[in-house]
């Protein structure tokens, strides 16, 4: 082999001093073996999305999010409306948190309810879980508060949603539970009309909170 | 639709004003239970009077049935009522997409659902 030729096959890395390699003379093989990628420093990421997949929830601390999306927590105002009577300065809130709704609302009587169907509140603003629990019927119970009867005090008591619903009722103070199932009828401790109308005494006003689990 | 989102459930369809996030959840139907009328003495709390008493007929007394119930009922919203009431305008698209949503097959499952059958 001439020197020349012997020159050209030992050529030390060294010698290269400038000049840049074409990107079709690099292999990405080349790359991807000789650099040190579990050293690589985050502020090496300039640009693209990291995978969700990518974060590791023990190392992922809800603590430094600056915030989250808005379809899991929403705020905003809603519209009572009642199956009998009439009402006036309506006004609702709601918080939404995932699927956990709470309500706040008040509203002033104009004219009481009478008759004895069941009476219920309309409207809620999202639809309730689809579930399979309860005595006979899909319902969900939660506590609630309201003011208006035995002297306008506030009352906590039993507050009634059926699953897949937007209709909320209240049970009568004072009776005996029954299956939950028979709390759309007019043979249950559900609050009819004409006690309804207790609410509607005093001041006239109500105030009311409830939460529930939405269907989404 | 772009001033209101929509949520599509079994039996309702829950809406949300974009500006504000006003929101209402609509059922396809209004369902309850009616029972017999009976005549009712006043509501009297606290020496105030919230209804007054039915005026008995002779032979009457109260507790009697004054009317018989239609036992359970279904009866279509009014839309515009409910969306004036509730947003202050009607939407002519919001009003479609509930409507064309709310089909007569819909509703008689959720009587079905309500009635517990």
């Amino acid at each position: 082999m001439s020197t020349y030729e012997a020159n050209r096959y030992a050529f030390p890395a060294t010698a290269i001093t400038a000049g840049t390699f074409d990107n079709a003379r690099l292999s990405s093989g080349s790359v991807t073996q000789h650099v040190d990628l579990t050293a690589l420093s985050a502020s090496n990421l300039t640009s693209g999305t990291i995978p969700n997949a990518r974060y590791g929830t023990p190392t992922f601390s809800a603590a430094n999010l600056t915030s989250v999306p808005a379809s899991a927590v929403s705020t905003g105002s809603w519209t009572p409306g009642i199956s009998a009577g009439s009402i006036s300065s309506i006004s609702g809130q709601y918080q939404k948190i995932g699927q956990l709704v709470h309500l706040q609302w008040e509203w002033k009587w104009d004219s009481a309810p009478s008759g004895s169907d069941v009476w219920y509140i309309t409207g809620a603003p999202f639809t309730s879980i689809s579930i399979n629990a309860g005595s006979g019927g899909n319902w969900l119970v939660g506590l609630g508060n309201h003011s208006g009867v035995d002297g306008g005090t506030v009352h906590q008591g039993y507050i009634f949603m059926r699953d897949n619903s937007t209709t909320i009722r209240i049970m009568r103070a004072g009776y005996t539970a029954q299956r939950t199932a028979n709390y759309n009828t007019t043979s249950s401790p559900a609050l009819p009309n004409n006690k309804a109308a207790d609410l509607a005494a005093y001041s006239g006003w109500n105030y009311w909170s409830f939460s529930y689990v939405s269907a989404s | 639709m772009s001033k209101y989102t929509t949520t599509k459930n079994e039996y309702s369809i829950d809406v949300m004003r974009v500006s504000d996030n006003h929101a209402r959840g609509f059922m396809c139907s209004n369902v309850f239970h009616e029972a017999d009328e009976l005549y009712m003495d006043a509501v009297i709390v606290d020496g105030k009077t919230i209804t007054p008493a039915d005026t008995l007929p002779d032979g009457k007394k109260f507790g009697d049935v004054k009317s018989v119930g239609r036992g359970w009922v279904q009866e279509d919203w009014n839309w515009d009522t409910e969306l004036q009431a509730t947003f202050g305008e009607v939407d002519a698209d919001l009003k479609k997409e509930l409507t064309d949503y709310f089909t007569t097959d819909l509703k008689a499952k959720y009587l079905a659902n309500e009635k517990g059958e």
